[in-house]
C-alpha cells in the first residue's frame, strides 16, 4: 500500500492523471479510512460501489463453511465440538467457532508426488515453474528424500520412494512413481503469467509435449507437458473472457 | 405457468432442511451473502466477520428443528442470530456492548440487500476483472501485490479495477430498474 501524507487526501488530481489512476488513489484513501480527493465526474458512483465491496466475502471461506456445515450433523451434538479448533489464544473460542486452516492464505490442497530423481526435480520445478523451494530434506548419505515448494499460494511436495523412511511404504506399494506405473492418473493445472515462456522452458529442460499451447474455450491459454519424472502439468494464462455456454 | 411464490419456496426449503440437514445447503447458499454483509459491517476485521458468520450458520443449523414459520422471512431469523452472535462476541472480547442490534433497522435493510446483491454480481464478472476485485476487496491486497500475482503491470490492474467497478455499477443500476 502506498503511504501518503495527511494532506494528500485534499489534493486536486492532476488533469493528466488517468481515470483508473484517480479512482485507485481514491480507493486507497477509502480503504485506509481517509477522505478521498475530489474525483472526476463519473467516478463518484464507482467509489460508492467500491464502498459496498468492502467486506466482500472470500470465496474460499464460503466454500469452507459450506463443507463444515455439511459435515456437522445436528443429531450428533459432538460434531461441532470436533470441528472447532482453538487458535493460539488470540480470541476466546465459542460454540460453533469455525475451523481455520493452519496457514490461512494457502490453498488447503497440497499434492504430494513421488519422484526417483528429487534433486533434478527440484531444479526443474524451480527454474521452469518458478517454484520457491521451501524445504529440502536429505538422509544421512546425502540422498534427497523430501522437498516442499510453493507457487503463488499453493504448495506441493515431492518424496523419493528410495529414501529409507519410506521403505515400508514402498514395500506396500504406496510410493510408486509415474515411471513405475507407466503413466499418471493425476494431472496438475497451474496458472502462470506467461504460458508460452514456461512451456518453452519446460521443453528445453527435457519435458515432453502432452498438449501444444493454444487458447481454450474457457478463456485460458494452455500448454500441457510431461516432466522428465513422468508427472503431467498444464500451464495456463487467462487471456480473455470466458465464453458462456448460453451465449 | 405461475411464477412460484418466493415465500412458498422458502418455506419448502426450510421444511426440507428440517427433515434432512443435508438440504440446509440451499438455505446457506441463499442467505450467505446477506448474513456476511450484516456481520462484516459490525465486525472488527475480516477474521472476526468470518468467525461470527460461521457461528451464525452453525447455530442456525443446530436450531433449525425448532424454527416455526410465523410469516417472518428466514433471513430475519438468521439476522437475529447474527445480532446475538455479534453481541456475544463483543462481550467476549471485553469491548463495549454493541447497542441496538436486536434487529437491523428498516433503513439498513436496503443497504444490506444491495451489498449482498453486489457480492453475487462479482461472480458474474469477466474472470480477470473478478480476480482483481476479489484480491483487492476480499483478500485486501495492494495493487502491487495483485499485479505480481497476475503477472500484469500495476497500470493494467488499475484499468481492470476501473472496468470491473463500471460493470458492477451498471449491473446494480439495471437491477434497481
Amino acid at each position: 500500500m502506498i503511504k501518503r501524507g495527511p494532506k494528500a487526501g485534499r489534493r486536486i488530481p492532476a488533469p493528466a492523471r488517468g481515470l483508473a489512476e484517480q479512482l485507485d488513489r481514491a480507493l486507497q484513501a477509502m480503504l485506509a479510512g481517509r477522505t478521498p480527493a475530489p474525483l472526476a465526474a463519473g467516478l463518484t458512483p464507482l467509489l460508492q460501489i467500491a464502498a459496498g465491496l468492502r467486506g466482500l466475502p472470500r470465496a474460499e471461506f464460503k466454500a469452507r463453511l459450506a463443507a463444515e456445515l455439511a459435515a456437522a450433523h445436528p443429531s450428533r451434538p459432538d460434531a461441532k465440538r470436533r470441528l472447532r479448533k482453538k487458535e493460539g489464544g488470540k480470541m476466546p473460542v465459542s460454540k460453533g467457532r469455525a475451523v481455520k486452516p493452519v496457514a490461512q492464505n494457502l490453498d488447503p490442497v497440497m499434492p504430494f508426488m513421488y519422484i526417483r530423481e528429487p534433486a533434478a526435480a527440484v531444479e526443474f520445478y524451480r527454474t521452469v515453474l518458478g517454484a520457491r523451494v521451501l524445504m529440502r530434506e536429505a538422509e544421512p548419505g546425502g540422498v534427497l528424500s523430501h522437498a516442499q515448494f510453493q507457487i503463488g499460494e499453493s504448495r506441493f511436495m515431492i518424496a523419493n520412494p528410495a529414501s529409507r523412511h519410506l521403505s515400508e511404504y514402498a514395500r506396500a506399494g504406496w510410493a510408486r512413481t509415474p515411471r513405475d506405473l507407466g503413466g499418471t492418473p493425476v494431472h496438475l493445472y497451474v496458472q502462470v503469467a506467461d504460458v508460452d515462456r514456461v512451456f518453452g522452458k519446460a521443453l528445453a529442460a527435457g519435458a515432453q509435449v502432452v498438449h501444444e499451447v493454444r487458447d481454450m474455450e474457457w478463456g485460458d491459454r494452455v500448454g500441457g507437458f510431461q516432466d522428465p519424472y513422468g508427472h503431467v502439468w498444464y500451464v495456463a494464462t487467462p487471456v480473455r473472457r470466458r465464453v458462456q455456454p448460453d451465449n | 405457468l405461475r411464477r412460484p411464490d418466493k415465500t412458498a419456496v422458502e418455506r419448502a426449503a426450510i421444511k426440507a432442511a428440517q427433515r434432512d440437514p443435508a438440504r440446509f445447503a440451499e438455505l446457506y447458499e441463499g442467505n450467505f451473502e446477506l448474513v456476511y454483509a450484516f456481520v462484516s459491517r459490525r465486525a472488527r476485521d475480516r477474521e472476526d466477520a468470518e468467525d461470527i458468520t460461521a457461528d451464525v450458520f452453525h447455530q442456525a443449523l443446530a436450531y433449525l428443528p425448532r424454527f416455526r414459520w410465523r410469516g417472518v422471512p428466514f433471513a430475519a431469523w438468521l439476522l437475529k442470530i447474527a445480532a446475538n452472535a455479534i453481541n456475544d462476541n463483543s462481550r467476549r472480547i471485553k469491548r463495549d456492548r454493541v447497542a441496538a442490534l436486536a434487529e437491523p433497522a428498516q433503513t439498513d435493510r436496503k443497504e444490506l440487500v444491495d451489498r449482498a446483491r453486489l457480492s453475487r454480481l462479482v461472480d458474474a464478472l469477466a474472470p480477470n476483472q473478478r480476480r482483481v476485485i476479489v484480491m483487492r476487496f476480499a483478500e485486501q491486497q495492494s495493487i502491487r501485490e495483485i499485479a505480481a500475482r497476475l503477472g500484469r503491470t500495476e497500470g493494467a490492474v488499475k484499468q481492470l479495477q476501473l472496468r470491473a467497478l463500471k460493470r458492477l455499477r451498471a449491473a446494480m443500476d439495471k437491477a434497481d430498474d
